[in-house]
């Protein structure tokens, strides 16, 4: 059978598929903001403080439970908002923590889930899943959840896309001619911590930086204006990740880990093509 | 005779020869060189104090207004609190005491205010366009559409192609663009931080020029620190002498060397005290504990001084 075809005949991959879309929409539409904003770091920082967040969730609710991967999201989305909040709460109009800051908070957050995990774990093997993402794990809970956010995030960010440019070109300066700062800030946080623990099945806490950086730095790279960038991100990130799907499961590869070689060929074969255009 | 400007409640903290200019002598009416009847305050600093770190007064008492068009200029030393007064001004730093009141008869209300400082926080890797920063003028109300930001350059002198990046402009188009920006924003209050810095002779007296524009044909009262004091006594109304905790204000016919002296003297003269002293290596005057006074002055050589204002003149 034809690996295209698959996607239809398969439910599981066919979760796979809109899933990866759903979540590469979600990261493309965030991406420009997160890398221009310099939030890299940060982001990973959060990706693997969620892994606390899961590790918690793993040992105490039981994966026969109906409604596991709700729970799941849940508990793993509150306990990673709690832990990002000072990160959020001290880069508010200051400037960024020094990377040794947020060094220690993610270290420091996956250090304690792994030994949360490992004092009341179940198995070592559903964590693992985790850092490097199983898109056979795939609910259709999942994918509500990732249609819900979908629903959520994008709406704001395209309505408001020249309220986040000037947000994020010159806070101090949108800042005094009116734009409620603070509210974007916390916004940001709020969507990145959302599409980070909505995207941990299918990328893990190490690849979903891929989805979250490198469409931002191709659309970074090449957009001819600042709004473009949002197009950009989000036709770059979505084609990426559907070729890495397609060739993952041609190749029978891991889904997050091809989507994240894709992603950064695809990113150097532009420059390359620009240069020699 | 003194004047007493209403408006200017000027506090000198030393000894400064009060200037003796009258009315009549700059060419106006007694009524309206008091201000207030007829000029309506478009901002009033009253009692202002500040300081970063608890203790060391950065601003203190500082008083004065500022009017529906006009200029205002503030002069003063490096580290003298000029571009700290600007945050405050622009509600980016918070006053320990006093306050700052917008619109007329003390009225606290919103005033459409732009600041431009002297370091732009651009965030350069977006490639934000001409465009699209004039666009975002009057947010969160509206978008301004490209005809009415065209008209807005073009009021500033400049044609340029809406689609060019910010990062690609001049200094001076970046000020000019900034203008432009105000215009469109419908900006009462503007806020400037050395803005001619970086331009040569012929961009900076165009600068002024277009700010003296904006003062006339928009009413808009815009605050200015510059450290060319020939620039700043011509395109100015009234002026704002500033270091740390002393300060003069009031209109620029009554500027004299006498106070120029006192805002700049610790330039050199107080090294020149720590000299004497022996602690000159260790010296940090913006945290001098050491009177300014004119005891202070007297205990250093005249010739000492004479020197120090030479070398100083030389440098400059």
């Amino acid at each position: 059978m034809s690996v295209f075809t698959d996607f239809w005949h398969y439910p599981f991959l066919f979760n796979a598929l809109l899933a990866t879309l759903g979540l590469s929409l979600l990261c493309g539409s965030l991406s420009a903001m997160v890398v221009a904003k310099k939030y890299a770091f940060m982001g990973s920082s959060i990706s693997h403080g969620a892994l606390l967040g899961v590790s918690v969730c793993m040992s105490f609710l039981s994966p026969e439970t109906e409604a596991f991967s709700l729970y799941l999201f849940l508990g793993t989305l509150a306990i990673t908002l709690i832990a990002v909040a000072p990160l959020a709460y001290t880069t508010f109009r200051q400037k960024l923590p020094s990377d040794a800051l947020i060094g220690l908070f993610f270290t420091a957050t996956m250090g304690t889930g792994l030994l949360i995990h490992q004092a009341f774990g179940r198995s070592q093997g559903d964590l693992l899943g985790f850092l490097f993402g199983n898109i056979l794990t795939i609910t259709q809970i999942d994918l509500f959840i990732i249609l819900f956010l979908l629903m959520i995030v994008l709406p704001v960010i395209w309505a408001k896309r020249l309220h986040w440019i000037h947000f994020i070109y010159n806070e101090q300066a949108a800042s005094i001619q009116g734009l409620k700062t603070k509210i974007y800030h916390y916004t940001l946080f709020l969507f990145i911590t959302l599409v980070i623990v909505a995207g941990l099945k299918i990328s893990g806490v190490i690849l979903i930086n891929s989805f979250l950086l490198i469409p931002g730095i191709f659309a970074l790279k090449h957009a001819p204006k600042a709004l473009d960038t949002f197009t950009y991100s989000l036709l770059f990130a979505s084609i990426t990740a559907m070729l890495g799907l397609f060739l993952a499961n041609a190749l029978n590869l891991p889904t997050g880990a091809t989507v994240a070689v894709i992603q950064a060929f695809a990113y150097f074969a532009s420059l390359l093509l620009v240069k020699k255009a | 005779m003194a004047l007493a400007f209403e408006g200017s409640e000027s506090k000198i903290h030393h000894l400064v020869p009060t200037a003796k200019v009258s009315p009549e002598r700059i060419g106006r009416d007694p009524k309206k060189a008091r201000g207030e009847e007829i000029l309506k305050a478009a901002l009033a600093v009253e009692h202002l104090t500040f300081s970063y770190t608890k203790g060391l007064e950065v601003l203190k008492d500082l008083n004065f207004k500022v009017h529906e068009s006009e200029i205002l200029g503030i002069l003063g030393p490096n580290g003298g609190g000029k571009s700290t007064l600007l945050k405050l001004l622009a509600g980016l730093l918070t006053p320990d005491t006093g306050g700052i009141k917008f619109g007329q008869e003390g009225r606290n209300i919103k005033t459409p205010l732009i600041y431009i400082p002297q370091k732009e926080q651009n965030n350069n890797t977006y490639p934000l366009t001409i465009g699209e920063l004039l666009a975002g003028a009057r947010l969160p109300k509206e978008i301004i559409k490209k005809a009415e930001s065209l008209a807005a350059l073009e009021q500033m002198g400049l044609s340029l192609d809406l689609n060019r990046r910010v990062s690609s402009l001049s200094g001076g188009e970046y000020q000019r663009v900034l203008l432009a920006k105000a215009i469109l924003f419908d900006a009462k209050i503007i806020l400037m931080d050395e803005p001619t810095k970086g331009l040569d002779g012929v961009g900076q007296d165009k600068l002024l020029e277009l700010i003296q524009n904006l003062k006339k044909t928009r009413q808009a009262s815009i605050i200015l620190v510059d450290h060319n004091i020939s620039q700043v006594l011509k395109h100015c109304d009234r002026l704002l002498c500033l270091n740390k905790t002393y300060h003069w204000h009031d209109h620029k016919d009554h500027i004299n060397k006498g106070i120029l002296e006192d805002t700049y003297h610790c330039e050199f003269e107080h090294l020149l005290i720590h000299e004497k002293k022996g602690d000159i290596l260790s010296h940090d005057h913006h945290h001098c504990a050491v009177d300014h006074d004119e005891k202070s002055h007297n205990e250093v050589p005249e010739h000492n001084l004479k020197e120090a204002r030479s070398h100083k003149e030389s440098d400059s």
